[in-house]
């Protein structure tokens, strides 16, 4: 529901911005003279109208560009959650095993309130892992810790709002088979058909007999097949085995795990975000285990020194840019055309009819500017965007920097935003040459004629340009703080 | 008829305290061509501009066929000066993206005329200034006194009772501007309009019949040339 909204939020602002434009129209088809003034204006000078188009198409460009970069971040955090957690919300952990019976009221709890839509006990325990032969060879730096994950495969199927089909390997893996994901097969420097180790304790006999696993299948996946723990951060890889051979190993007591996934109903990364209902069920329930919310923890994680509302403070700082951009250029326009304006408010032309003057211009301008403003700010941002992911990698050589720095590997842009892009891009100008025209009618008709200087209309605008220094300054300053 | 009240007019130039017109008192007939004449600074142009409601008195009222138009709310105002006054200025300030024939048909499309009936009266209009062959040109094509005759036709498409020129020829040479003179006072007796005309050039006060003198914001004399 939560995505229908928001998609038909965006449509709903790209109507209104279109409506405008067809109602300005339609009432400026009722004073044809006003209209016609206005269209011949753009032929005018063209320098000057090229100047205006350039600059509406700028002021649309930082807006795209600012969204670009905003969404490819966003893609980035959504991409590096999808990859570890995939359907998972929340996890119920605990280090000591918890009783499935124990979490049952607190499920039934959010499948009564409609917030779920999957649950899964596992075991999960991080074990150092190496290729057979390697522990008596006492090749220690061949021995990598990975997460060892067990649990019943099939119900796998039901977890998530989008069903998976769970590879037929999983649901046939032996007592001593196992599955292992790619980065971890190439670290161990294992192929599909040979055998692992795994030290389950730090005692003597564990590490003389550890337990052995014929590796039947090395899976690249994503989401619950990729899942490496609590924070994606554990071990190299996983190893899944099978739920028999997982109790065995450690050997906790029957219908208990070590943790337990959820998955909220709908998709986090779309919007949906139940965590703090499902939260507020757990605290209410007083349920047992340790509420671990890893999406939200590890976007958190990812965004770590506020990387998105740096973004953020770029993407307001492109719309004042572009707004102020826009205001200079219609003064300059209208400062050009005083005289004649003066002129037509003296044979006739009411207030009114002067601010549409102006306004139905901008119209025309604001057309012409959006589709060029909206390919210029796509190739800018994703040129941009290119040249900081070099700079990046090449500042994550260093060691100390590669936790810092998100690599965003690849450029993207949401259709929601190109919408955004284009109501603002029609929007900003139209609001901003609305509220000019709008003091352009007050014009005073003997200095307009005589091309004096108005002094009142000067004190406005010199109160008006401190409150955008202002404005200015308090964006720098957020931004300033953020980067700190 | 045009009467003033006391006409008191100031305004503030770099702080300063400006008394453009220290109480005038006038009437202009219907019909009559009235020069203003005077000095650069004499405040000529300021009782123009408060007698024909583009500018507002501080003081004193302006009274056109007993309406004070002082107290007139600003769109009212707008639609009384599209009516009833025409205006002709020093530079000729034609619209420059429309033809002479779009310039002298505005007026009327600003009063509610449909387009064609404007066309065919601003059509006439121009052919009456002299400017038959000339309609279909852009400001930047007309000599000086072929855009003063536009302009002309412009103030008086919509048959006002009264033509405002702020030195009509005061951007045209001698001979153009004598003929824009003779013209302006042809089409006064013609349609028995009123003109007030404002100028620095007593030559262009012979054109009128009655000379109002103005010096530092006062009316030193009114002369009737009969």
């Amino acid at each position: 529901m939560k995505i229908w909204g928001d998609t038909m939020f965006m449509w709903i602002i790209l109507s209104i911005a279109l409506f405008s434009i067809i109602y300005f129209f339609i009432k400026a088809s009722f004073h044809s003279h006003v209209l016609k003034i206005s269209f011949r204006n753009i032929f005018r000078i063209k320098r000057e109208s090229f100047l205006m188009i350039l600059g509406s198409m700028i002021g649309t460009a930082f807006i795209i560009g600012s969204l670009g970069m905003n969404d490819s971040f966003k893609n980035y955090i959504y991409k590096s959650v999808d990859l570890y957690f995939g359907e998972i919300d929340e996890v119920i952990n605990s280090k000591v095993s918890i009783n499935y019976n124990d979490i049952e009221p607190f499920i039934w709890e959010l499948e009564k309130e409609n917030l779920i839509d999957g649950v899964l006990p596992i075991f999960f325990k991080l074990y150092p892992v190496t290729k057979k032969g390697n522990i008596r060879g006492l090749k220690i730096s061949e021995l990598s810790q990975a997460s060892l994950v067990g649990m019943d495969y099939t119900l796998i199927s039901n977890f998530g709002e989008n069903k998976v089909e769970v590879p037929t390997e999983f649901l046939k893996l032996k007592n001593n088979e196992a599955i292992i994901t790619k980065r971890l097969a190439e670290r161990l420097k294992v192929k599909e058909g040979e055998e692992i180790e795994i030290i389950t304790g730090a005692s003597p006999i564990n590490i003389l007999f550890p337990k052995r696993f014929k590796v039947v299948k090395i899976i690249d996946s994503k989401g619950i097949f990729n899942y490496r723990g609590i924070d994606a951060n554990n071990g190299i890889g996983t190893v899944f085995i099978n739920l028999a051979a997982a109790r065995s190993i450690t050997k906790i007591p029957s219908n208990n795990y070590y943790q337990i996934l959820i998955s909220n109903r709908g998709d986090y990364i779309k919007g949906n975000k139940l965590t703090e209902k499902v939260k507020n069920v757990y605290e209410k329930m007083k349920t047992k285990g340790e509420f671990i919310p890893v999406k939200d923890n590890q976007i958190k994680a990812i965004d770590r020194g506020g990387v998105s509302y740096i973004f953020l403070a770029l993407s307001l700082f492109a719309i004042i840019s572009g707004g102020v951009l826009i205001i200079n250029m219609y003064s300059m326009l209208v400062s050009e055309r005083k005289r004649e304006l003066g002129v037509l408010r003296a044979i006739g032309f009411k207030r009114k009819d002067i601010r549409n003057v102006i306004f139905y211009e901008s119209i025309f301008y604001t057309i012409f500017s959006i589709p060029f403003g909206i390919a210029t700010g796509l190739l800018i941002s994703r040129f941009t965007f290119s040249k900081v992911t070099s700079l990046f990698e090449s500042l994550s050589s260093f060691e100390n920097i590669i936790g810092e720095i998100p690599l965003i590997d690849s450029y993207y842009i949401s259709p929601n935003s190109i919408i955004i892009g284009i109501a603002v891009g029609i929007l900003l100008p139209l609001t901003i040459t609305f509220w000019y025209s709008h003091s352009i009618g007050k014009i005073n008709i003997v200095n307009a004629i005589k091309d004096l200087e108005e002094e009142k209309k000067k004190v406005k605008f010199e109160k008006y340009k401190y409150k955008i220094e202002n404005g200015f300054a308090i964006v720098i300053f957020i931004i300033a703080l953020f980067l700190k | 008829m045009i009467k003033t009240i006391n006409l008191k007019k100031t305004y503030k130039n770099e702080g300063v305290e400006v008394h453009a017109l220290k109480g005038i008192n006038l009437e202009i007939k219907d019909g009559e061509m009235v020069s203003i004449l005077g000095p650069s600074g004499s405040g000529k142009s300021t009782l123009l501009n408060c007698l024909s409601g583009i500018d507002k008195p501080t003081e004193g009222k302006v009274i056109i066929d007993n309406i004070d138009i002082t107290t007139l709310k600003d769109d009212d105002l707008t639609t009384f000066r599209a009516k009833n006054m025409g205006f002709i200025f020093q530079f000729f300030n034609l619209i420059p993206v429309l033809n002479a024939v779009e310039n002298v048909e505005l007026p009327l499309l600003v009063l509610g005329y449909n387009e064609k009936e404007a066309r065919g009266m601003a059509e006439e209009m121009l052919i009456e200034v002299g400017l038959k062959d000339r309609m279909k040109n852009f400001p930047n094509m007309l000599s000086g006194g072929e855009a003063q005759r536009v302009a002309i036709a412009r103030a008086l498409v919509t048959k006002p009772k009264i033509v405002w020129a702020d030195e009509p020829t005061g951007a045209l040479d001698t001979k153009t501007g004598i003929s824009i003179m003779n013209l302006i006072r042809e089409l006064n007796e013609k349609n028995n309009q009123t003109f007030v005309i404002v100028t620095h050039d007593p030559r262009i006060t012979e054109y009128t019949r009655r000379i109002l003198k103005m010096d530092s914001g006062i009316l030193t004399e009114h002369e009737n040339l009969g």
